[in-house]
């Protein structure tokens, strides 16, 4: 149930992006694509003619290229396509059938799908960054300054609006869905004043404009704010999380030391581990470690279940089994110098050995090690020294 | 006859001291730490320290768990590293008339020789690492103190939680291994001597085990 | 010296046989079992009189009894035991193995989270955290290597299903041991670790009623007792 939900919550949220993208493309209501699959036909369509080359596609080579979507589905498609002149016919004559496909649309599409991931924060952020390179080219005049200025008190307006209104109308969870509206703000108003500082300095006449973009920043500031509290409030004891983006995790993960990594678990204590060994177990695990069957001890208890020491060697042989599998990647059978070079290190290399050889000599496992004479010297390797050999499966 | 203010300090005294040692595991601690209800006490070779060892009233420990079906946390290599305890318990048991613990030093030379004799075949390269897996894994758990650099093992405190009943199933196991070959040991033999050769056990117990 | 069972006697000796025994029952399968119990399982989780018995006993031994999922019980650190030792510096696992944990917590937990896939209010997740995914950081592969093995063992990381691209791991069962203070706890230090400067983290400094100064004072504390 969980999964279908999400399934159409994500697809929810894609449409969303989508349907306020083509609000200022779409000629009328109801001229919209309402269905994020369609999306993934458009784009085969047009990739189908980037492969074509300079001779362009027919309908049918399109249908043909794009096959694993239904027959009528592409042909309805193109069509909708040719009438927004997405694609035209390769020269413009009553006879022709083939068509060329505008780049437009497609870089159009590339830039939907990046937005519907990230809600439109990267492509503001070049947008940002496009507008500090223009007001500081030395050809710039004050009018494109001002213009730029307005574009950006009028964006996070909008940004504001849309935030402070979620705030004081939708539930949290509506809230939670809509956090990436609050999701790497500094860096956005960082940018914007940035903007906002080059301007001010080459054209000081402009403060009106510029006054009124930092009340729009400061609006904006406030949203995020408010928004962020509230779902932090609301947000128990591990759902806040899902309130940072990704690259802040990600960039955490790789340049922290491990002392700060280490860090986040102050004040947190775990259990060491604490197995138990009874003596039953230790005599149960000797008597199925013994090769021959032949001097079988009598139980201590014989009432005592035997089901506990099975699944035990039943994990032992999992284990050994998921080793072998790991290693095998697939494949029928494996070079042990690719393994050993694989695990780096020769401890390693030696523990993978040791799994390999016990899988090998396990009575229920379908695996053989063999080892031949050859000998691999190469003193740049981690362990410079690999007998050559395989290990592989086999069927007993 | 103790106020109640005193009663408080006793009961989180207590708490404490098995908070850590569910966080750490058994620790060694000086000879004259006041008791703490519930940790049994395991004096080392020397007297010189104790180990503090969880004890719970029969009914209240692993054994419920079977029946209930709800296992504790898995044991890598289960059965190997049951065998390894059960040949070092051999091997460190010399004197079977008296409790287990503490034991004498037994070596890894003795431990290889009746993992061997247990397997009914000479020994396997695979043997060693399946081996050393094992004893640093129960090192670990302090079932066992293993020092590898002396190639020494000794058992740990948690062996101080074994009943009679149990030490008599152990004696019947022992009677089952192999007899391990004698004991050389590269350490001197005094036991005072032995706690020096463990370094990193736990007093800080920022030293788990490597 | 004490006797053996004079910690538990006062609160044990006023039940029958079968009710004391039904309450350490209860009281080994929360302690001792890797994952939380189910209450209907057991009488002494069922029954709420002996139940408050099962928490009493856990006192006793500074743990707690905690709710999971509203069907299941386990027992985990009061929070005034956890607080009042890691005060004093005691935290027994390494900086390694801690870095380990919190990198799988990352990428299996707080990652899934941000990308909205995550149901539930817990530290469980099925989405695995991969060896690669545990390279990118400045620990050696040996290190990492046996840091996994320590995590595994005690509970704190298991092995996922997922043997595609190699052994990949997923949060332990001891997670669900943590109270909802701590889990609350664990997600407020990983967010002002993390995004320090981000409206969130100013979110959590606020409702904790400390400023940005303080914060980072009581953190640098925290680090050099811990690390001691």
């Amino acid at each position: 149930m969980d999964a279908t939900l999400l399934d159409a919550e994500a697809e929810a949220a894609v449409l969303r992006v989508y349907r306020q993208v083509f609000a200022v493309l779409a000629r009328e209501a109801g001229a919209m694509i309402v269905d994020p699959d369609l999306l993934d036909v458009d784009q085969a369509i047009l990739d189908a003619f980037a492969e074509a080359g300079s001779d362009g596609l027919t309908v049918e080579q399109a249908t043909l290229a794009c096959r694993a979507y239904p027959h009528d589905v592409i042909v309805r498609r193109f069509e909708v396509l040719r009438q927004y002149g997405a694609i035209t016919k390769l020269v413009d004559r009553p006879n022709e059938l083939r068509h060329r496909a505008a780049f437009a649309p497609y870089v159009m599409l590339m830039f939907l799908r990046r937005m519907s991931v990230q809600g439109g924060q990267a492509e503001l952020h070049q947008l940002l960054t496009l507008e500090a390179h223009s007001v500081s080219d030395p050809q710039a005049v004050v009018e494109q300054g001002e213009a730029s200025i307005e574009r950006l008190t009028k964006v996070f307006r909008l940004l504001g609006n849309e935030l402070a209104i979620l705030v004081a109308t939708s539930t949290t969870a509506q809230l939670r869905e809509n956090a990436q509206l609050a999701w790497g703000n500094e860096r956005l108003i960082e940018q914007a004043e940035k903007v906002h500082r080059i301007v001010l300095d080459r054209w000081p006449a402009l403060h009106r404009a510029c006054t009124s973009l930092r009340m729009s920043l400061a609006a904006y500031a406030d949203a995020v704010q408010l928004a962020a509290g509230r779902l932090v409030e609301r947000a128990g004891t591990t759902r806040a999380l899902g309130l940072l983006p990704i690259e802040t995790w990600l960039t955490f993960t790789r340049s922290s030391e491990p002392e700060v990594l280490a860090g986040v678990l102050d004040g947190l204590l775990f259990d060491a581990a604490a197995p138990d060994f009874s003596p039953q177990t230790m005599v149960e695990a000797v008597e199925t470690g013994r090769r021959t069957g032949t001097a079988r001890m009598a139980p201590p208890r014989p009432t005592e279940d035997t089901a506990a020491p099975e699944s035990a060697a039943a994990t032992d042989r999992e284990e050994l089994r998921a080793e072998a599998e790991r290693v095998l990647a697939g494949r029928p059978s494996v070079d042990i110098v690719e393994v050993v070079d694989e695990a780096g290190d020769w401890i390693t290399a030696r523990r993978v050995l040791a799994e390999l050889t016990a899988a090998h000599l396990h009575d229920e496992l379908d695996y053989e090690l063999v080892w031949s004479d050859g000998m691999r010297i190469d003193p740049a390797a981690g362990t410079p020294w690999a007998t050559e050999g395989v290990f592989r499966r086999v069927t007993r | 006859m103790s106020t109640p203010s005193e009663a408080v300090e006793r009961r989180l005294y207590n708490a404490l001291w098995w908070a850590k040692v569910q966080s750490a595991g058994p620790l060694e601690v000086p000879r004259d730490t006041p008791a703490v209800a519930l940790l049994t006490r395991a004096a080392s070779p020397d007297g010189s320290t104790v180990w503090l060892v969880p004890a719970l009233p029969s009914g209240a420990g692993h054994t419920v768990l079977d029946e209930l079906g709800t296992p504790p946390v898995a044991v890598e290599q289960p059965n190997e590293t049951a065998r390894v305890l059960s040949i070092c318990v051999a091997c460190c048991w010399t004197d079977r008339s008296g409790p287990a613990w503490p034991g004498s030093a037994g070596t890894l030379a003795q431990v290889r020789s009746v993992y061997a004799g247990m397997r009914g075949r000479p020994e396997q390269p695979s043997d060693l690492t399946l081996i050393i897996g094992s004893l640093r894994r129960l090192h670990a758990t302090h079932w066992l103190l293993w020092n590898e650099k002396a190639g020494e093992v000794r058992l740990g405190p948690r062996v101080i939680t074994w009943t009679a009943a149990d030490q008599a199933t152990l004696r019947d196991l022992c009677r089952h291994l192999p007899d391990p070959p004698p004991a050389v040991l590269t350490t001197t033999p005094a036991p005072d001597a032995e706690s020096d050769s463990l370094p990193t056990e736990p007093e800080s117990p920022e030293a788990a085990d490597d | 010296m004490t006797e053996p069972h004079v910690l538990f006697d006062p609160l044990l000796q006023d039940l029958g046989d079968r009710a004391r025994d039904e309450v350490l029952a209860a009281f080994s399968a929360v302690q001792y079992a890797a994952h939380p119990v189910a209450e209907v399982q057991l009488a002494g989780l069922r029954d709420v009189t002996l139940r408050r018995h099962v928490a009493r006993m856990l006192k006793l031994i500074g743990r707690t009894l905690v709710h999971v999922d509203g069907t299941h019980w386990t027992s985990g650190y009061a929070d005034d035991i956890a607080a009042t030792l890691t005060a004093q510096g005691w935290q027994p696992l390494s900086v390694v193995d801690r870095a380990v944990l919190v990198l799988v917590l990352i990428h299996s937990v707080a990652i899934p989270r941000s990308e909205g896939i995550l149901t539930g209010d817990s530290w469980k997740s099925a989405r695995p955290t991969t060896v690669d995914e545990l390279r990118t950081t400045k620990i050696s592969g040996e290190e990492r290597r046996l840091a996994l093995q320590r995590l595994r063992a005690a509970g704190l990381i298991q092995l996922s299903g997922d043997h595609s691209g190699g052994p990949s791991y997923i949060p332990g069962p001891q997670l669900q041991r943590l109270t909802p203070a701590a889990r609350r706890r664990l997600q407020d230090q990983l967010i002002l670790a993390a995004g320090p400067a981000s409206p969130v983290a100013e979110a959590i400094r606020a409702r904790n009623g400390a400023t940005p100064t303080e914060q980072a004072a009581e953190r640098r504390t925290d680090d050099t007792e811990g690390n001691g």
